[in-house]
Order: C-alpha cells, then sequence, then structure tokens
C-alpha cells in the first residue's frame, strides 16, 4: 500500500502536464489513512517547537500526516494551528525538533524547497499579488517567457478551477476578486503544483455553506489520489464530516488526536460524544455559561423588534431616534433603491431597499460574490451609491464619508481584516483606539495617558479572553483570530446605534463564536442597535436574523422571516436563481 | 521672452534638438535602471552617486584605453560593482534605502572628486569627440535628421535598451516577479521565488544603467570629467522613473522632455535671449515640478518600496 515513493510522482516538477501523469501514480483511496500497521507517512512533525517574545508558539508538537488521509486540526484563537502550519510551508524555522517528509529529515528553508518537496500551503490570508490577474499569479516562479506560459496556465487554471468546481476567470485581477476567490486561486495553484502535501489553513472561514461542501469534496478528491490533506477549521462539523483523523492544539501543545473510529460516524448519540470530546479538548472543562454575557442564551431571533428599543438609561447618542420608537418605531437604517455599478469582479447593487428598526437584526445571506460587500460598503460608507438613498435614523447620510457616518452611529465590521482592519505595525492598544485617537479619557491635551490606555484595553477586550503578552504588541502578530476579535471590541468601543457585521465569526473559535452571536444579540436587544449581519455561513444568519434577506446577484432575490424551515426557504433562494 | 522668433534658424533648431538628446540620453539610461529597481521595491536615492562613479571611471578608462567602448564598459562595470554594495546593504542587510543611498551619494561625490584632483588636477584632458553614425537617407531631413539619426551609435543602442527592458517587463516572467517584489514580496516568497534575488537583480541594473549614464555624460556629451558634473540629472532620473511606473516607452518619451529643458539653456543663448543664467539652469528642475504636477498625481508607487522584506515577519 504505501508506495510513497514511486518514482512516478514527480517531486513538486510544477508542470500542468505532470499532474495527470503524477496522479494516476498515486497509490490506494482514502483507507489508507486509516489502516493499521506501515503508515504511509507524509510529513511528519518531531517534537516541533517555536517561540515568539512572550509566547511558546508550538510547543513540543509531534504530528504524523499519511498519504490518502484528510487529518483536521483544531484549536482555540491563538493555539498555534497557523505556526505550525508555517514551519512545514518553509515560513518558520522551528526552535526544536524535526520534520519530516517521506521518513527523510528535511530542512524546510523557504517556501521554495517546501514546493519542491511537495508540501503546498493555502494560507489563512491568500498571498497573492493583488495588482496581478489570477494567471500571471500563477505563472511566478516559472522560468518561461510570458507569452507562452500564459496559455498553458491559464489552461491550467480551468482546469483546476473545474475540479474545484468553481469559476476562475484567468484574466481577473486579484484585487478585484473576494477572500474566498482568493482561497480558490491558492488551491488551484497547489493543484498545478502537483503538491502530494497539502495544507490549508482555514480555508471554509470564507466560503458560503455550498462552497464549503464542494470543498469538501475536492479534499476528499485530493486524497483519494493519494495525496496527503491536513487543513485547520473553526467548525467542528466539518472536522467530523470530513477528516479521517482529527488532532487538536491547545496553547502551544497538541492535545488529542482522534482517530477515524472514534469520531462518531455510527451513531448520532456516538457523534454527539465525539464533539463533546473534541470541545473539551480544545477548550478544557467547559466555560461556565455564565462568564457568557446574558443574551447569549436566548437566541436574539426573537427579540421583539418594538417593545425593546426605547429603554431609558441606554447611552444612544442622539435622543431623536428613540422619541419616534414608543409609537411606530422608526426606521433606524433605512437603504432606498440603492444602486452600485458592477464593475471587475463586482456584482454591485441593483436597487437594494430595505428597512432595518432599532432593536432588529436583519441577516443578509447569498453566495460569495452576490453584492454583500458592495452592501456593507454603502451602509459603512466606503461605497458612495450612483443612485439611492441610504438612510439612519431618517436621515439621508448618503453624501458622508467613512467618518461622518461614524459620528451618526454607524460603525461597520469590515470582512478585510488586514486591509482594511488594523495597522500591522501599531500596538494593540492603538489598534483598539485607532478611531479616538487623541480623544479623553486615553489623550488629555494632546498626551498620551498609556495608563488609562492600558485600562481601556483591558477593559474592551477582557469580555473575548484574549491573552496578550501586553497591550504594546504589534497588532500584525496576533493570530488572525485574535485580530478579529480585537476588530470586534474595537467597533463596540464607539457605542454605535447601526451596526453592520460583514462575517462576524469568520476565524473565530467555537467558544468565541458563540459569544459573538451572543454579543449582537443582546446589543440589539438591549441597546437598540440595528444590526445588519451579512455572513456566508448560513445558520449564522438565519439564528441571529429575526429576517432574512436574500442577495442573488446584486439584488434583493427574497425575504425569509425565520423560525422552521427558513434554511431550506434561503438556501433554496440561494441556489434558484445563482 | 521678446526677440528671436526671426533667429530661431534651422541649425539653432538642429542644435536644440541634438542637444536634447545628448542631456537626455544619460537621464534615459538612468531611470531606466531606477525603474526596473523601484518596480522590484528598492529605491536607489544614490543613482546620482552610480552616475558620477560611472562618469569617472569612463573617462579614465577612456583616456587610458583610447576607446569609448572600453570607456562605456568600464563604466558600467563600475555602476554593477556599486549597485552590488547597495544591494549588499539594503537587500542582503535590510538595512534602509534612503538611509544607505544617501551614504552611497556623498561618498561618491568625494571620491570622485578626490580622485579627479589626484590623477587629472594638474592637466585638466580631454577626450576626442564620439563620431555620429549617419543613418543613410534619413540623415539629410533638415533640423530632425541632422538632429536625430547622426548621433553616436551609443545613442541608438540606449533607446534599443529601453525597448529590451520593456520586452523584460511585460514579457517575461522575471518582469512579473519583480512587480511582485515590489507589490507584495511576501506572495512572491511564496510561490517560491527568491525576494532577495529578484531585488537584487533589480538593484544591479539600477546600478549598470546608472554607470553607463554617467559614462555617455562624460565620455560622449562632455568629452571632460569635472566634479559634480551629474548636477542632479540622478534625482531627475528617479523622477522620471516614478513617473513612467514600469512603462519605458514614457522613460524615453520623458527623458527627451526633460533633455530639451536642460539644452533649452544652450538654445537660448545662441539665439541670443538674454535670460539671467540661474534662471535658465533652473529650468529642469521647474520642468520637474510641473511633470509632477501634470502627471504625478493619482500615480501609486509600489506597495512594497523602501520595505524590507522579513519572511515569516508579521508587521
Ligand atoms: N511572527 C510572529 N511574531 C510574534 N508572535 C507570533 C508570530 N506568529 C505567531 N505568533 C503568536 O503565536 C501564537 C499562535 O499564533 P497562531 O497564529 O499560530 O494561532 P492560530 O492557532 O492559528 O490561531 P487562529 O485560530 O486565531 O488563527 C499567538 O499568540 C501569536 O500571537
Ligand atoms: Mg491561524
Amino acid at each position: 500500500m504505501a508506495t510513497t515513493r514511486d518514482p512516478l510522482l514527480s517531486r513538486g516538477s510544477g508542470t500542468a502536464g505532470a499532474r495527470a501523469g503524477a496522479a494516476a501514480g498515486y497509490p490506494g483511496g482514502a483507507q489508507a489513512g486509516a489502516q493499521t500497521g506501515d503508515p504511509s507517512a507524509a510529513l511528519e512533525f518531531c517534537r516541533v517547537g517555536k517561540v515568539f517574545p512572550g509566547v511558546a508558539a508550538v510547543d513540543d508538537v509531534s504530528l504524523g500526516l499519511r498519504y490518502g488521509e484528510i487529518h483536521c486540526l483544531l484549536g482555540e484563537n491563538g493555539a498555534g494551528k497557523t505556526s505550525l502550519l508555517n514551519i512545514a510551508a518553509g515560513i518558520y524555522r522551528p526552535d526544536a525538533g524535526r520534520v519530516m517528509v517521506d521518513g527523510r529529515d528535511v530542512a524546510i528553508l523557504s517556501p521554495r524547497r517546501a514546493r519542491d518537496l511537495g508540501v503546498a500551503t493555502v494560507r489563512q490570508h491568500p498571498a497573492l499579488v493583488r495588482s496581478l490577474t489570477v494567471v500571471e499569479n500563477m505563472m511566478l516562479g516559472q522560468r518561461r517567457g510570458v507569452r507562452s506560459e500564459r496559455r498553458r496556465a491559464a489552461a491550467a487554471l480551468r482546469a483546476a478551477a473545474a475540479r474545484l468546481g468553481v469559476e476562475l476567470d484567468p484574466g481577473a485581477r486579484v484585487e478585484s476578486l473576494s477572500i474566498a476567490r482568493r482561497q480558490q486561486v491558492e488551491i488551484a495553484r497547489a493543484l498545478w503544483w502537483d503538491s502530494r502535501i497539502v495544507l490549508l489553513d482555514e480555508p471554509t472561514s470564507s466560503l458560503a455553506p455550498s462552497e464549503a461542501e464542494e470543498l469538501g469534496r475536492v479534499l476528499r478528491s485530493l486524497c483519494d489520489e493519494g495525496r496527503a490533506v491536513l487543513f485547520v477549521t473553526h467548525r467542528l462539523e466539518e472536522a467530523l464530516d470530513w477528516a479521517d483523523r482529527v488532532s487538536v492544539m491547545r496553547r502551544g501543545r497538541l492535545v488529542a488526536t482522534v482517530e477515524a473510529d472514534d469520531l462518531g460516524r455510527a451513531s448520532s448519540d456516538a457523534r454527539e460524544a465525539a464533539r463533546a470530546r473534541l470541545l473539551r479538548a480544545m477548550f478544557g472543562e467547559p466555560r461556565p455559561v455564565t462568564s457568557l454575557p446574558d443574551a447569549a442564551t436566548d437566541s436574539g431571533g426573537q427579540a421583539e423588534p418594538s417593545g425593546s428599543a426605547d429603554q431609558s438609561g441606554q447611552a444612544d447618542p442622539g435622543g431623536s431616534a428613540d422619541e419616534p420608537a414608543r409609537g411606530a418605531p422608526i426606521a433606524a437604517l433605512e437603504l432606498r433603491d440603492v444602486w452600485v455599478a458592477s464593475g471587475v469582479g463586482e456584482t454591485g447593487l441593483h436597487g437594494v431597499s430595505f428597512l432595518v428598526k432599532s432593536g432588529e437584526i436583519l441577516g443578509v445571506a447569498g453566495v460569495e460574490g452576490a453584492g454583500q460587500r458592495e452592501l456593507a460598503g454603502v451602509i459603512g460608507g466606503q461605497i458612495r451609491p450612483s443612485r439611492g438613498d441610504v438612510r439612519v435614523a431618517g436621515r439621508s447620510v448618503v453624501s458622508e464619508g467613512v467618518s461622518a457616518r461614524q459620528v451618526s452611529g454607524v460603525s461597520h465590521l469590515s470582512g478585510d481584516r488586514l486591509g482594511e482592519g488594523i495597522v500591522a505595525t501599531l500596538g494593540v492598544a492603538y489598534n483598539l483606539l485607532l478611531k479616538r485617537i487623541g480623544s479623553p479619557p486615553d489623550w488629555r491635551n494632546g498626551f498620551v495617558r498609556r495608563r488609562e490606555i492600558e485600562r481601556t484595553c483591558a477593559g474592551a477586550l477582557g469580555a473575548f479572553d484574549v491573552s496578550l503578552p501586553s497591550p504594546w504588541v504589534a497588532a500584525g502578530t496576533l493570530s488572525g483570530g485574535t485580530i478579529q476579535k480585537l476588530l470586534l471590541a474595537r467597533e463596540l468601543l464607539g457605542s454605535p446605534r447601526v451596526m453592520v457585521f460583514e462575517n462576524p465569526t469568520a476565524g473565530l473559535d467555537h467558544q468565541t463564536a458563540l459569544f459573538v452571536r451572543g454579543l449582537i444579540a443582546r446589543m440589539a436587544a438591549r441597546d437598540g442597535v440595528a444590526a445588519v449581519v451579512i455572513s456566508t455561513d448560513l445558520d449564522e444568519v438565519i439564528e441571529l436574523g429575526s429576517r432574512v434577506l436574500v442577495l442573488v446577484g446584486g439584488t434583493v432575490a427574497g425575504e425569509v422571516s425565520g423560525g422552521d424551515g427558513a434554511r431550506e426557504a434561503v438556501s433554496s433562494m440561494m441556489v434558484g436563481a445563482a | 521672452m521678446n526677440g528671436g522668433g526671426a533667429s530661431l534658424s534651422v541649425p539653432v533648431l538642429t542644435a536644440l534638438v541634438a542637444g536634447a538628446v545628448i542631456a537626455g540620453i544619460p537621464l534615459l539610461l538612468a531611470a531606466l535602471g531606477e525603474m526596473v529597481s523601484e518596480r522590484a521595491g528598492v529605491l536607489n536615492i544614490g543613482l546620482e552617486g552610480m552616475m558620477l562613479t560611472g562618469a569617472f571611471t569612463g573617462f579614465a578608462a577612456t583616456l587610458h584605453w583610447g576607446s569609448p567602448w572600453a570607456g562605456f564598459a568600464a563604466a558600467a562595470a563600475a555602476g554593477l560593482a556599486f549597485g552590488a554594495v547597495m544591494a549588499l546593504l539594503c537587500v542582503g542587510l535590510n538595512l534602509d534605502q534612503v538611509v544607505v543611498g544617501i551614504a552611497l551619494l556623498v561618498l561618491a561625490q568625494g571620491a570622485t572628486s578626490v580622485l579627479h584632483r589626484a590623477e587629472y588636477g594638474a592637466s585638466y584632458p580631454r577626450l576626442d569627440a564620439v563620431p555620429g553614425l549617419e543613418i543613410p537617407l534619413i540623415a539629410k531631413v533638415p533640423v530632425i535628421g541632422a538632429a536625430l539619426f547622426s548621433q553616436p551609435l551609443v545613442v541608438y543602442l540606449a533607446i534599443a535598451l529601453a525597448a529590451a527592458v520593456g520586452w523584460l517587463l511585460r514579457a517575461t516572467s522575471l518582469g512579473l516577479e519583480l512587480k511582485a517584489a515590489g507589490e507584495e514580496p511576501e506572495a512572491l516568497d511564496a510561490a517560491g521565488v527568491s525576494v532577495v534575488a529578484t531585488r537584487v537583480f533589480g538593484v544591479l541594473v539600477a546600478g549598470t544603467c546608472a554607470g553607463l549614464g554617467g559614462g555617455f555624460l562624460s565620455i560622449v556629451a562632455a568629452g571632460v570629467f569635472v566634479p559634480f558634473m551629474t548636477n542632479g540629472t540622478g534625482f531627475i532620473a528617479i523622477v522620471i522613473a516614478m513617473l513612467s511606473r514600469g512603462r519605458p516607452l514614457w522613460v524615453v518619451i520623458l527623458a527627451l522632455g526633460f533633455g530639451i529643458a536642460l539644452s533649452l539653456a544652450t538654445a537660448l543663448q545662441l539665439v541670443g535671449v538674454s535670460v539671467p543664467i540661474d534662471l535658465l539652469n533652473a529650468l529642469p528642475f521647474v520642468a520637474v515640478l510641473v511633470a509632477l504636477f501634470l502627471f504625478g498625481r493619482g500615480k501609486a508607487l509600489p506597495g512594497a518600496l523602501g520595505r524590507p522584506f522579513v519572511r515569516g515577519a508579521r508587521t
């Protein structure tokens, strides 16, 4: 079975033509991973360690990945998953331990070496040159004239995209693509390189359920060809459904590896047990529910839209919204026939209208690229519609820019964390206060008050269970999920009355995702915030939203009110017109 | 500007255009190199110093061997060596590009002045004029023919070099990699291409081209070496590189445009227009400001220009 050193396996030749031949040379099927005896070791970490100032990101981890298996890596935010993958990708050098590929001790000193060894990594934040086109990105590192190569690369891309079940335009500039599309490009590139070991860091965090399912099938076909697949996820269901084995990391250490037999495929009871076991491994003993905000347990979808809005004593900026709320509540956010021109790789918006009352949560569902980014941008102020009106508490804000909208009480959690979200070189504390630099109490007469800032920082981040070496570490060094927590905390500091969330829990671990959903529900129910939750995670949209709007190709295809059957209704609408 | 209309004769116009070409070629060469380097993410503030070094070396070699080609080879080699030092400091050791650039500029200015004094301070030798190469038929066209098509061979080679660089950037994967190194080195690294090698290549190209440009200045344009003779052309070349953003055609156009501004002083004096000489000497730099104002807006420089690349650094 274990013919891993098959000469047919071209070692990272990187040519499209080699793919078919090499694929034919792969042994076995999915069972290879589950079989006992001589496991076909593809990639092995042996007592690997990596330390950063103040944290042991990876601590004495031993983990073996076999050909023909899908291995899932779970762990809370900051557990060290990305760091471990980076070691195999040649980006970080381990401080301790060894890495073996095909049973040979190898020093993966560069991404080039990783590629030559047949290890491809799809990173959490896609590593593509944004100003180049998709096909030009594929051609980097190909030592030939561009002209001839362009055609070959485009053909290879189309073939790879077809296998992924996605449509990729070779001539599209990467910057015009959504994050999900960029990820797909990277997976396609790994296929083109014919990498025998494919590592994926949170590939599904920004995919819609249908796209994620598609990816699951792709991963399965990769492993049926005999490749080894390791993927990181925060979605337990994917771990249980897709993986042959599941490993769990916690605070830099590998704390559990669960074999296929114990993943609960047999019965739903067994599945529950497997879930509980994985959760316990990830987070230790279940966190007491009381540490979650009170609304976290009662779903926000059921919050009465009108009754809870006019509570007094809330620090609601501008009383105008409260007054009419006693009678017929005035819409906190209203879009009237909003149009945004479609551009390269952008869907645009075509006559979108809706109302969100204060205290109400509107869910927005749709497959990736159905106009979500445009919608969020129009509300947040980054995109100016070519036609139509955006009103906050009855007042038109369509001519206001981002900062003026913030003053008007609109806050926007961007989907592009690294790009729009944070200043990577600035400390966490300053990033947290980025939108109010210079204002009291953290600044006085233009002087920084570090004590105050530390206190604000601790207060804002406390609820999110973020452990930092210090509030002054550069925000760019944080793990993906921790950055997301930081951004959420920042948006909450401004006590907004209209909030737009783009994929609010993408990249957050299970516990934190629950917490954030609870938080959104509470802000609506208790503080009267009008929230728009745009997410490719259908369950999230339905759980949170009292109504769900379905976007298809930049138009509103329909509206579904929450409750039974909502999921089916929404998903058929998403697909029906797509 | 009054009078002179009548005296703007054919010989004057010819001299003006020919002078513009001669003044523009050093700019063209240096800007081409700088463009490649900037594309790869390395800002070469020391370009002027590399030109000066090339000018001195080229002059000395031509004098020694009696052949301008030996001079150009020496100028290119000197620029390449200078580029290698810059590559070591900025790409190898990740030192700050602006600081290194300024240091190298000052070093080159000092070294060439001292050497010039030591070697030629007493004699002030001059080089023979480099003969022009008349292109049959078109060289006979009035003004344009005499000005453009009876220039030394190097002039045509420089234009050909611009075309070659254009092809390199547009039609080879190395061209894509240079762009990637300047825009998003992390992505290039992830694609398995060495960012260091790509950037070193860019810096070496800049050094070589600047050396050649300086050599042209002393061997063809002036026929002598004078300390500080580049007189700001290196900085104008940086502006040209910035404005043309990877399009060599623009480098040619802008270099010749600035060449006109540089040679206008001489032409106007020939015509007999009385404008203070200092004002005329300031003309190229006024032209820089005008050009920046007209074309420089909305020009985004490469995203990682001036930023050292450290693999795995999260900031
Ligand atoms: N380059 C770096 N410099 C400093 N600290 C780092 C660096 N890379 C990782 N760390 C730290 O190592 C720890 C583990 O980070 P890592 O990104 O591996 O977590 P993760 O498991 O991928 O989390 P997430 O699920 O949020 O993506 C974090 O505390 C992080 O701040
Ligand atoms: Mg991560």
